[in-house]
């Protein structure tokens, strides 16, 4: 056999082979697509951390996941661990129709390393099946969705 | 046993000559149509097995499999490998059966790239890895001692060229192919991490099988005779310095200021080429919110720029600058720069960073031609460049290497991680600061040139 025909034949083999059937898309795959179609009814956390060390997070949650007094404990929803004590946190709730959005503030200060910020929404409220979130930190920004039904978040949410 | 071994893949002893012109003739047609197309194509499929931990390093970091501390140091042992492959395997391949020689390290690449997938501690991936530097160490003397064997003198030039094109058909394959298979749908299959291995090891098995059947001994072996015989096309024969000892001119290499220097400043150099070619897909894809496939599209656009770069540095020099590198290093070391500071300081558009990065390819390439060869070349007596080179090759890996560790430990320690658990389920994302690793690549590109530039009045050497 020539090196051409060596070549020609695995070459075709691989095109048979990658054209192959196609895998079925499964919901993880798929949902980054399909997420607006649902996204008024999934609980969304926002989460900004400045320059300046301070962090704020937002979350708006649907009544029906969970009680006005659940939101009240802030390391329920947001917890930080950084290298010196971070102060000065404010819970702030309010009702807006059928949600309640609440307002978490925490203040780590200039210079002060953030290690791990543990956000376990989806841990206390078993209800909740589905999580967007949006994180804004000084050096990026990321935006991706949680679900139960997936081992890894979902990136390029449309 | 073992000198079996060694028998296996020295070069096979020199046959009488044939005597048949028509048949010399037919063979050399044959074996150097084979040679140039299997050299490019199998050492550019043997880059796939190089650059694929490149194209997995962030989904490896998202996974948690491996920290960017733990990605640096592993990535970094293959360029100490390389360097250390670039500098044995060279004195090897002269006594090598060049296709098993190049088969057994793309065969051994792909092992190693087989393990790589199946493993998740560190320190077996960071030994794996620097194994596979070595490996690839195999395949450039290789593919030098054919080009040597079967293509003159006065040809060897175009063959080269056409030879250098692997460069990019692997990182072609490797920042398109292998970024394709791993980046999520619909741009990609979005495979597992450890298929981003077991497809390079596949292709390079297939690329080992080539080269073992197809890929001839030298000439002599096989009753030619050599190809400056059969081209009638020899070169000129330096009487006056034949038996003076070339191991002392190349220890009189180390005492020349001007070649430290310029190992400095290709070794700087280095650090920024590596750091885009190992870290730029990933800061694409964690600061400016690229997807896998399209960071690893940016990457190639830089690569295959690098081609034109490499070709225009030498025309630039020998045209407008009577072969004179200094001024070029300059002007190309520009090109190099200003572009670097627009892909991280610059506007945050698409089209903006997609023309700094071609730019940025074409000038990095004409430099680095220069600073780690011609005019290392220039500056050292010429019977002991290899030796001059093989120094300044060194020093840009060790380089290259140091940096992959030193922008891997500042990564990891700019790391936030926001952790979002669930039971036995846990989410974690990584967030890195990237000001720290690029204040370090800019400042490795300025030092330099600074450096370069200090080597201005230096003249060529005879």
């Amino acid at each position: 056999m020539s090196v051409k025909t060596t070549i020609l034949s695995v070459g075709l083999c691989s095109l048979l082979l990658g054209c192959g059937e196609k895998a079925a898309e499964s919901f993880c795959k798929s949902h980054a697509k399909e997420h607006d179609l649902h996204r008024g009814d999934i609980t969304q956390v926002h989460i900004d951390y400045s320059e300046q060390g301070k962090i704020t997070a937002q979350v708006k949650i649907a009544q029906q996941y969970t009680q006005y007094e659940a939101l009240i404990t802030m390391v329920d929803i947001i917890e930080v661990k950084a290298d010196s004590v971070c102060t000065g946190d404010t819970v702030d709730i309010k009702e807006q129709g059928k949600y309640y959005q609440a307002n978490y503030s925490i203040n780590c200060g200039l210079d002060n390393k953030l290690s791990k910020v543990s956000v376990p929404i989806l841990e206390n409220f078993k209800a909740i099946d589905e999580v967007e979130v949006v994180i804004n930190t000084p050096s990026s920004n990321k935006h991706f969705v949680l679900s139960s039904q997936c081992d890894s978040p979902i990136f390029n949410v449309n | 046993m073992i000198n079996k071994f060694i028998r296996y893949f020295a070069t096979g002893k020199n046959h009488p000559l044939v005597t048949d012109s028509n048949y010399i003739t037919e063979q050399f047609n044959y074996h150097r149509r084979n040679v140039i197309l299997l050299i490019t194509l199998c050492y550019g499929l043997g880059y796939v097995c190089r650059l694929a931990f490149n194209v997995v390093k962030k989904p490896l970091m998202d996974a948690g499999v491996f920290t960017p501390e733990e990605v640096g140091i592993i990535g970094a042992t293959l360029l100490y490998g390389y360097a250390l492959g670039k500098f044995t395997n060279g004195f090897l391949a002269d006594h090598a059966h060049v296709g098993r020689f190049f088969a057994a390290g793309l065969f051994l690449s792909a092992m190693a790239n087989l393990g790589m997938g199946f493993s998740d501690l560190a320190w077996v991936s960071a030994l794996l890895w620097g194994i596979n530097g070595w490996f690839q160490g195999f395949g450039a003397p290789a593919s030098v001692v054919s080009l040597s064997s079967w293509y003159s003198n006065s040809e060897r030039g175009r063959y080269y060229g056409i030879w250098s094109t692997a460069h990019s058909i692997g990182e072609g394959l490797t920042y398109l192919g292998i970024a394709w298979l791993i980046a999520a749908a619909p741009k990609g299959l979005g495979l597992d991490w450890q298929w981003g291995f077991w497809t390079p090891a596949i292709i390079c098995i297939f690329g080992a099988f080539l080269v073992w059947r197809y890929l001839p001994d030298k000439p002599r072996t096989l009753g030619l005779p050599t190809v400056a015989d059969w081209k009638n096309d020899h070169g000129q024969v330096d009487n006056k310095h034949q038996n003076e000892s070339i191991w002392k001119t190349q220890l009189r290499v180390l005492t020349i200021p001007s070649i430290w220097i310029l190992a400095l400043a290709s070794s700087s150099m280095y650090v920024t080429r590596y750091a885009i070619n190992s870290w730029g897909n990933v800061y694409l894809q964690e600061i400016r919110g690229f997807d896998l496939f399209d960071a690893n599209l940016f990457i190639f656009f830089n690569t295959a720029a690098g081609i034109l770069g490499c070709i225009a540095f030498g025309l630039v020099s020998d045209k407008f600058f009577s072969a004179r590198r200094p001024p070029a290093n300059l002007i190309f070391a520009l090109l190099e720069i200003v572009p670097l500071l627009v892909i991280f300081y610059g506007p945050h558009d698409p089209i903006i960073l997609g023309v700094a990065l071609v730019v940025y390819g074409f000038g990095l390439s004409g430099i680095l031609a220069s600073l780690g060869g011609l005019f290392a070349i220039d500056i050292a007596p010429k019977k002991v460049a290899g030796a001059a080179m093989g120094f300044i090759g060194i020093f840009s890996y060790i380089g290259a290497g140091a940096q992959d560790y030193i922008s891997g430990k500042m990564i990891y320690s700019s790391e936030i991680i926001f952790s979002f658990p669930n039971g036995e389920q846990n989410f974690n994302i990584f967030f890195y600061n990237y000001d720290k690793p690029i204040m370090f690549w800019v400042g490795a590109s300025v030092l330099s040139i600074v450096l370069a530039s200090s080597l201005w009045k230096v003249k060529a050497a005879d």
